[in-house]
């Protein structure tokens, strides 16, 4: 079935329905990016927190603040706020994540004018001693900085229906994610209702996504080579839509947007709340090639050897940001290791569009290779 | 006669200071001591990615010799080995986008020692790896990398930037003539779990140090060194400072050699030696009114990375009356701390504060802050491709120089260690255009 989805969420904000409806009920909207920002203190504090994830519409009014030599990724959603494309959102919240993202942040204050900015600055090396705490300092600034956006206090007990509203989503993801190892769903579908989950009022979300999966009424993928797709943010289902139209399926993917949303729960068994969402978000996004946590490399290898065992995987594609560096980074040994358990795999460098003609024809081929 | 690489006309760098020549013998010096050091095991070698939380004052007081990776790449690069490593490297896969200082590096250590030119730059492969993010995110992740090909004791320091939140700019009073300070980091108060996040870090460091190296730290040593690191770092800045005269006495063929002892010898006497030098040259040549060029027309500011491989533009620049009389890039590496201080309290200071830890508009400042004091006439950016500090960090800059001040800047595409993307005419072409903008303006202003 077609679930259309993308009739009823948008990447950009502007062009977002689930964001056009929620402010003309008088609600506020707070844009992330990206993973690592804790939506659950947002949404607590009655905000509605949606996933920056770029587009694909031509660069051009960035270029005059923000250099060329940086992934479309973060030059496109400058080019969509100067645009007016962020107008909907009241503020936006960059985490450290990159170099990309902090340099964004950095011209973003200056030049996109939006009541709300924040820049939460999260470790990179989560096992780190002092790291836990640290994150969770600047939560709680977070905290009272929120407080004082929305005019009321962000209480323990909103906190924590915001974190199990939290853990349905995940729950979401994560059967969106056994229906599509198990074939039962395509590639595109899973990372369809993800990315609706992402980019819509969470609690809209959880209902609507739990109602489908309930109902069950998705088309299998066609027989095909099954593909594990790697890499940074993709805007849109471009890249499942090119690999289902050459006959494969991804069935398995590592992108933040997506798999790696159907991540385990919070576990809510300790008392202090922000100590629990800074040790969750410090351990859980130990695989974005960003983090420099001591083993990151093994547990991103290891989640991707256990994806393709579970998927039978027959192929990994790799689909790496131009300038990218963390990505590209790990790109060697990362495609060395699977190389060496006899795994086939295909870098693509993505930009603007995945639909020119020498990705297609190397995903064709790749693809081809595989059946 | 300057040196040319036959493919890519590049050209070393003419030094003006007699200091600044020897530093090249130093270097070989140390080169010695750490091969010594790895034939009879009498010392540990650490590779260190991303200064500042990894400070050089530790290990000097635990007797373990510091190498940095960016130095090591800036020498392989002056001395024309460069493109030959980060081939090595890409074709291991590794994109042509990355930084080039770590693929120079790698590609050395992946089949660059076998090479006859590397003799007397030869430096012995690691026995401990040091990461930290202090300059960019890239830093530990390269070092995670090498990790994974070397697999010796490897340690990470987390660090917070400083956050946008704690500067003065977010007040009403926002002006960077009263705020920003140059070359002695960020004077702003910063919030104690920042400070105490460091610390823990840099304690972090030391008994990881211990434990590799099976000694206990000496902490009158580190004293000694804190303090010595000090002292050289007040004598860099009065050089700094010397070269705000009218004519600059010293330019940046001369001042970025002189980055090598504060990034390698912190905390050593060699360093405050080396300074020293330096520094009675230079006002030498002020006390006697001489300038680094015969006839200094247009005073520049340089901000990013140097082409390593390239210094002899500096030379084709004073061929064109054109002096750079100061440069971000130096700021990095030394800073005044107070003696009487806990010496943990004085490192996590350092490392928070310098400037690349800093917000962006915080960085912007510094360079603005520098416009009236040096007589500036202009900008040049070299714009290290494949760096995102520096790449990222221009287009920003030069929307606040152009607001605050109409100073054009120029900004070129010239990557640090990588000479192949390297247009030399072109290069040249938009130097001569800049520089003669400069002289219409200047002509506009004396009417």
């Amino acid at each position: 079935m077609s679930l259309n989805l993308q009739t009823e969420y948008h990447p950009d904000p502007s062009k977002n329905p689930a964001l056009a409806d929620w402010k003309r009920n008088g609600g506020r909207a707070i844009g992330c990016l990206c993973a690592m920002v804790p939506v659950e203190i947002i949404n607590a504090a009655g905000l509605f927190p949606l996933r920056l994830v770029g587009n694909r519409e031509t660069v051009e009014r960035s270029r005059e603040y923000f250099s060329n030599y940086s992934c479309y990724f973060v030059q496109s959603i400058l080019e969509s706020a100067l645009n007016g494309g962020c107008d909907l959102l009241d503020g936006v919240v960059f985490s450290y994540t990159c170099d990309c993202i902090r340099f964004l942040s950095a011209i973003w204050e200056k030049v996109v004018d939006l009541p709300y900015f924040y820049f939460l600055n999260n470790p990179h090396c989560g096992n780190a001693e002092g790291a836990e705490t640290f994150f969770m300092e600047e939560m709680k600034n977070f905290v009272n900085s929120l407080e004082e956006l929305s005019g009321g206090e962000i209480s323990d007990e909103s906190l924590l229906d915001s974190i199990q509203l939290y853990n349905r989503l995940r729950s979401c993801y994560q059967r969106i994610d056994e229906l599509r190892i198990g074939a039962k769903i395509s590639g595109s579908q899973a990372a369809e209702l993800t990315l609706y989950g992402l980019m819509s009022p969470p609690s809209i979300a959880v209902e609507r996504l739990t109602r489908i999966i309930s109902e069950g009424d998705f088309t299998p993928p066609a027989e095909g080579p099954r593909v594990m797709a790697l890499g940074g943010v993709h805007p849109d289902l471009d890249i499942f839509h090119l690999v289902e139209s050459l006959g494969g399926n991804i069935i398995a993917d590592d992108f933040c947007m997506v798999g790696r949303c159907a991540e385990d729960e919070i576990d809510i068994t300790e008392d202090d709340l922000l100590f629990i969402l800074s040790r969750f978000y410090l351990n859980q996004r130990t695989q974005c090639p960003c983090m420099t946590t001591e083993g990151r490399f093994q547990r991103r290898l290891d989640y991707i050897m256990k994806k393709i065992k579970l998927g039978s995987v027959d192929g990994v594609v790799f689909t790496i940001q131009r300038y990218c560096d963390p990505h590209q980074l790990d790109y060697p040994d990362l495609s060395a290791a699977l190389a060496d358990r006899g795994i086939p795999t295909l870098l693509v460098e993505v930009e603007q569009s995945i639909y020119s003609e020498p990705i297609k024809n190397r995903l064709e081929a790749f693809v081809e290779m595989l059946s | 006669m300057a040196e040319q690489n036959s493919k890519h006309k590049t050209m070393r760098g003419k030094k003006g200071l007699q200091s600044t020549k020897k530093i090249f013998s130093y270097i070989k010096d140390y080169l010695q001591e750490m091969l010594k050091a790895k034939r009879d095991g009498s010392k540990l070698i650490a590779w260190i990615g991303g200064p500042q939380t990894i400070p050089v004052e530790i290990l000097h007081a635990m007797d373990i010799l510091p190498q940095q990776i960016d130095s090591m790449a800036a020498v392989f690069a002056a001395k024309q080995l460069s493109e030959r490593f980060i081939q090595i490297t890409e074709s291991k896969g590794y994109h042509h986008d990355l930084c080039t200082y770590y693929k120079t590096v790698y590609g050395y250590v992946l089949g660059g020692q076998d090479i006859p030119e590397v003799e007397g730059i030869n430096w012995p492969e690691p026995d401990i790896l040091l990461g930290s993010r202090s300059v960019c995110v890239l830093h530990p992740l390269g070092i995670r990398m090498l990790q994974r090909h070397f697999n010796v004791p490897t340690f990470i320091a987390d660090d917070p930037l400083i956050h946008p939140r704690m500067d003065v700019h977010n007040e009403k009073d926002r002006w960077y003539k009263e705020h920003s300070t140059v070359g002695v980091g960020y004077k702003h108060p910063i919030k104690e779990y920042y400070l105490e996040y460091v610390k823990v870090q840099i304690r972090r460091l030391i008994a990881f140090l211990e434990d590799v190296s099976g000694k206990k730290l000496d902490w009158g040593r580190l004293r000694e060194t804190v303090a010595l690191s000090s002292k050289a770092a007040e004598l860099f800045l009065e050089i700094q400072d010397l070269r705000r005269n009218v004519p600059c006495p010293v330019g940046a063929q001369d001042i970025m050699p002189l980055i090598g002892p504060g990034f390698y010898w912190a905390g050593l006497e060699m360093e405050v030696e080396i300074y020293q030098r330096a520094r009675d040259e230079v006002r030498e040549k002020v006390e006697k009114g001489e300038g680094a060029i015969p006839n200094e027309r247009f005073r520049l500011f340089f901000e990013g990375i140097p082409p390593w491989y390239n210094l002899g533009l500096f030379t084709y620049l004073a061929d064109r009356d054109a002096v750079s009389v100061a440069e971000t890039y130096p700021f990095e590496f030394v800073h005044v701390m107070d003696p009487d201080r806990d010496p943990i309290d004085n490192l996590a200071d350092k490392a928070l504060r310098y400037m690349y830890n800093t917000s962006v508009q915080e960085r912007s400042d510094l360079t603005l802050n520098q416009v009236e004091p040096y007589h500036l006439d202009g900008v040049i950016v070299w714009n290290s491709i494949c760096c995102k500090i520096f790449t990222l960090f221009s287009p920003f800059m030069r929307y606040d120089l152009e607001k605050e001040f109409g100073i054009p800047t120029l900004i070129l595409d010239a990557d640090q260690a990588d000479p192949r993307e390297y247009n030399d005419a072109m290069v040249k072409n938009r130097i001569d255009a800049y520089l003669e903008m400069l002289d219409k303006r200047k002509q506009q202003k004396a009417v």
